[in-house]
């Protein structure tokens, strides 16, 4: 049997996510996704075609996504881009990133590993290994993890969203 | 559109392919530009609530209703607009109940809505008396 306000909040929850304000994002969506598919199965539609129709007329979860990201303040923003990238799927990459900014992502990030490696060679090349191991880690591993660890705090979360 | 313009969001579309309501006969969506479809939302929205408070999918119904089905709006554009609306102070939020028992997110035009709606009138109606003016007058031929 089709539930269609847990198919409804569902689907607002991976649109929206965890992030500030939302849950009362996730709460008017549903209004507005149960008020669509109501009249529609008022007027003798399946539930689940309705469910369909609603989505449909709400636009791209991905875009949708995105303006939420949008309305957000940068660190939300920056963390709800790495969950997208961690574990997003492909059409919430593909509106994260237009490919010309993933182009410049790709050589931002590139840029970046070789100032890194520049510098370790300036400033810790006198040094013994575990200084010069220790100060990749601190550019690269610990960030990334943090910023990972935040983003996508809980597996099972990520698992819903691949699922 | 005078001093409060604003950046509209991407998704902001026209569907001319889907109606969401059933159209007077022989009214057909009209093909309006995004920008323009992007340039009218906020005096639109801001209009709606001018009436009395309204939601999201309340005000979709109106526009539609409104235009007979020729205006069209990707329904989850809507929600940006009145967050940033109410990010500018121009309307307030508040949460109420639905008949049906659901929470539901109701929103109303606050003293500078009002103002700005009122700039964006002039605005859109200086725009069509200077398009109306350039069809009356003829070209200079020589």
């Amino acid at each position: 049997m089709f539930e269609l306000a847990k198919a409804a909040q569902e689907w607002a929850e991976r649109v929206h996510g965890p992030g500030p304000r939302s849950q009362e994002r996730i709460d008017e969506l549903v209004d507005h996704l149960l008020c669509t598919a109501d009249e529609m199965v008022q007027a003798g539609l399946d539930p689940r075609e309705a469910f369909q129709r609603a989505t449909e007329r709400l636009g791209s979860p991905a875009e949708l996504a995105r303006e939420h990201r949008l309305e957000q303040g940068w660190i939300s923003r920056l963390l709800s881009g790495v969950k997208v990238l961690t574990c997003g799927d492909e059409a919430a990459k593909r509106a994260l990133l237009s490919p010309k900014q993933a182009t410049a992502a790709i050589i931002g990030v590139s840029l970046l590993a070789a100032a890194a490696m520049l510098l370790q060679a300036i400033f810790f090349d006198q040094l013994n290994n575990s200084t010069s191991s220790f100060f990749i880690i601190a550019i690269w591993f610990v960030p990334y993890a943090a910023l990972s660890q935040l983003a996508a705090p809980d597996k099972r979360d990520c698992k819903k969203r691949l699922g | 559109m005078g001093a409060n313009a604003q950046p509209m969001p991407r998704i902001l579309r026209y569907s001319p392919g889907v109606t969401p309501r059933t159209p007077r006969a022989g009214a057909h969506p009209r093909a309006h530009s995004k920008d323009l479809v992007a340039a009218s939302a906020t005096p639109l929205v801001l209009s709606i609530l001018e009436g009395g408070d309204s939601y999201g999918y309340g005000i979709i119904q109106q526009i539609a209703e409104a235009s007979d089905g020729r205006m069209q709006w990707a329904e989850g554009m809507l929600y940006p607009i009145l967050h940033r609306l109410e990010k500018q102070g121009l309307v307030k939020s508040y949460w109420g109940q639905a008949e049906s028992g659901r929470k539901r997110k109701y929103y109303s035009l606050r003293r500078p809505g009002r103002v700005a709606l009122n700039q964006q009138r002039q605005s859109w109606s200086d725009v069509f008396a200077l398009l109306q003016s350039f069809k009356e007058t003829p070209a200079c031929s020589s």
